[in-house]
């Protein structure tokens, strides 16, 4: 048994280029596509108001989504978000300095698999998700694309409820992740923010007991 | 004897009419003097200054009432000579005075007198309508428009405007927000300076800023009710202490971005940053998922979760008022907010009247 295992220097030598390969193998990338987004915010009162957005994701790394008076942007690629505000036809383009990566909250564990189903004629893993916050939230994964199709999600007297519907794949005209030419532009860079108060309260945690 | 009192009263009739017509409109009753105590007996008003209260009213009075806010200085002699004595309430006998009269006392012992102080009633109630940044003459505020309309309904008066003119990029933007202050300076100029009674203040976007810092740091009465439409929580203009405001409720949309930018650089920058991170970590699970990492995906999903609701929270900080109620709307744009559906739905948590 032991002898079985004893592999020669050849072999130990090919199996590290194999490795070294794999690994400088270009991670895999999402497939483009755009579908439909119902985005149905509920309020703390109980109030819902559902709004029709769109989504779009290039291969390359850049995501749209409309929502009811504009549209978010984010480029992974360039590390910048973008805000169309629809009404004012400005844009606010972010820079964000700090490297997503380098941000990871203390007290988020991994989302849970409960079940399996489907989501518009797709497969999909429903997985739970505790936050930090003891709140639960829920993404359903549709498995051959990779994407999250519904998501229900906690925040400050909100609960938010999004879908995507009539998913199709296929790059998106590139000019719906450019800023219309109309639009006013503004530049920010993101500051680097510590990451212990990612999460907000309503007020800063100093103010709560002067709130009248 | 009824005849001598028939004339008596022809004679006060006349009296008062002169007195009235002399000093004061006829609506106008800051002082009214009796005959006889506790406010009996004939009487007439007055207002202002009366040199001579007549042959008919000469060393009558015994008692006198007085408006809210109106005092009077009753003198021994015409043209306001000899003894005099001042009085800041109603008195239902002027005995209780030592003076000049024939039993040592003020009674039947006036011959002229001044009023001061009360005038007209006040209004019961003052609407400020109060604009926002970039146009201090916004549709919404003039006596035409709907909502301007919809307001002078509500509380059965017509609103007055308040404009603050140094609303430009500049002047509501950090890091000094200098027409924002200056405007809250002026405004408290002008509610100080109202008629005695409510004030009742509604604003939209910024105007509300304005506002909140007008009550916080410079009026020296208090305002009712301060009502802001889509008026940007900015942190930097929000401080630990109150504002002199007896009842403050907030209209905010959700989907209001004009009202998310105007909030502070921290706020914009904290939503920009957890929005980033979240698209940043739903694209990471995608790929993990892809290429079969089960255990990343799943944990980059909750990584894009997390970073959802934060930037959802840093949204909501832009929107949910320090003080007062913050009433909630799901989909109007920042103009929706000075329309009258959103006005009409306020009066509950407002505590409209």
């Amino acid at each position: 048994m032991r002898r079985q295992l004893q592999l020669s220097a050849p072999t130990v030598a090919v199996l590290a280029l194999c490795t070294v390969a794999v690994h400088a193998q270009p991670a895999a990338t999402p497939p483009a596509l755009q579908a439909e987004v119902e985005t149905t915010y509920v309020f703390a009162d109980g109030r819902q108001v559902r709004v029709p957005g769109h989504y779009y994701r290039s291969q390359d790394g850049r995501v749209r989504e409309d929502t009811g008076r504009g549209s978010v942007i984010a480029d992974v690629s360039k590390g910048t978000l973008t805000l169309l505000n629809a009404d004012s036809k400005q844009a606010l383009v972010f820079t964000v300095r700090e490297a997503a990566p380098n941000r990871k909250p203390k007290g988020v564990s991994a989302a849970v698999p409960y079940a399996r189903g489907k989501h518009e004629g797709r497969d999909v893993s429903k997985a739970r998700v505790k936050g930090p916050d003891g709140k639960e939230n829920e993404v359903w994964t549709a498995t051959d694309i990779g994407l999250m199709v519904f998501s229900r999600i906690e925040s400050a007297g909100l609960t938010t409820t999004k879908a995507l519907r009539k998913v199709v794949q296929g790059e998106p005209d590139p000019a719906v992740f450019n800023v219309p030419e109309d639009y006013a532009v503004e530049h920010h860079t993101v500051p680097a923010l510590d990451a212990g108060s990612m999460r907000p309260g309503l007020v800063p945690p100093s103010m709560k007991d002067e709130r009248r | 004897m009824g005849k001598l009192r028939g004339i008596r009263g022809l004679i006060t009739f006349c009296a008062v009419l002169a007195l009235a017509s002399a000093v004061a409109p006829a609506a106008a009753q800051d002082a009214t003097f009796y005959e006889h105590l506790d406010y009996s007996g004939a009487s007439f008003s007055a207002q202002g200054d009366v040199a001579f209260v007549g042959f008919d009213w000469n060393d009558q009075i015994t008692s006198l009432t007085l408006s809210p806010g109106a005092s009077v200085t009753i003198y021994e002699h015409a043209d306001f000579g000899g003894a005099s004595l001042t009085l800041s309430s109603s008195t239902a006998d002027l005995r209780w005075f030592p003076g000049p009269g024939g039993d040592g006392t003020w009674n039947d012992a006036v011959s002229s007198l001044r009023v001061s102080g009360g005038g007209p009633p006040p209004p019961s109630r003052t609407v400020v309508l109060v604009n926002g940044s970039f146009n201090p003459y916004p549709p919404w505020m003039e006596p035409d428009a709907p909502e301007y309309q919809a307001i002078a309904s509500t509380y059965g008066v017509q609103p007055i405007q308040f404009r603050w003119t140094d609303s430009d990029f500049a002047g509501v933007n950090f890091p000094f927000y200098s027409g924002i202050w200056n405007g809250a300076s002026a405004l408290a100029g002008f509610i100080n300076a109202l008629p005695p009674g409510e004030i009742e203040v509604i604003t939209h976007s910024h105007g509300g800023n304005v506002a909140i810092l007008a009550t916080g740091f410079y009026t020296n009465r208090p305002v009712t009710r301060l009502i802001n439409l889509a008026t940007p929580v900015n942190w930097d203009l929000r401080w630990n202490g109150g504002l002199w405001v007896n009842h403050m409720c907030t209209a905010s949309s959700h989907e209001d971005w004009v009202q998310f930018i105007g909030s502070s650089p921290y706020q914009v920058y904290r939503f920009a940053d957890a929005a980033y991170d979240s698209f940043y970590w739903a694209r990471e699970s995608t790929i993990a998922f892809i290429e079969g990492r089960y255990e990343d995906a799943l944990y980059y999903a909750a990584l894009a979760t997390y970073y959802f609701a934060a930037g959802h929270d840093w949204w909501h900080t832009t929107k949910e008022e320090w003080w007062g109620w913050t009433i909630m709307f799901g989909g109007g744009s920042h103009g929706d907010m000075h329309e009258p559906p959103v006005w009409h739905a306020l009066p509950m948590a407002c505590k409209l009247p």
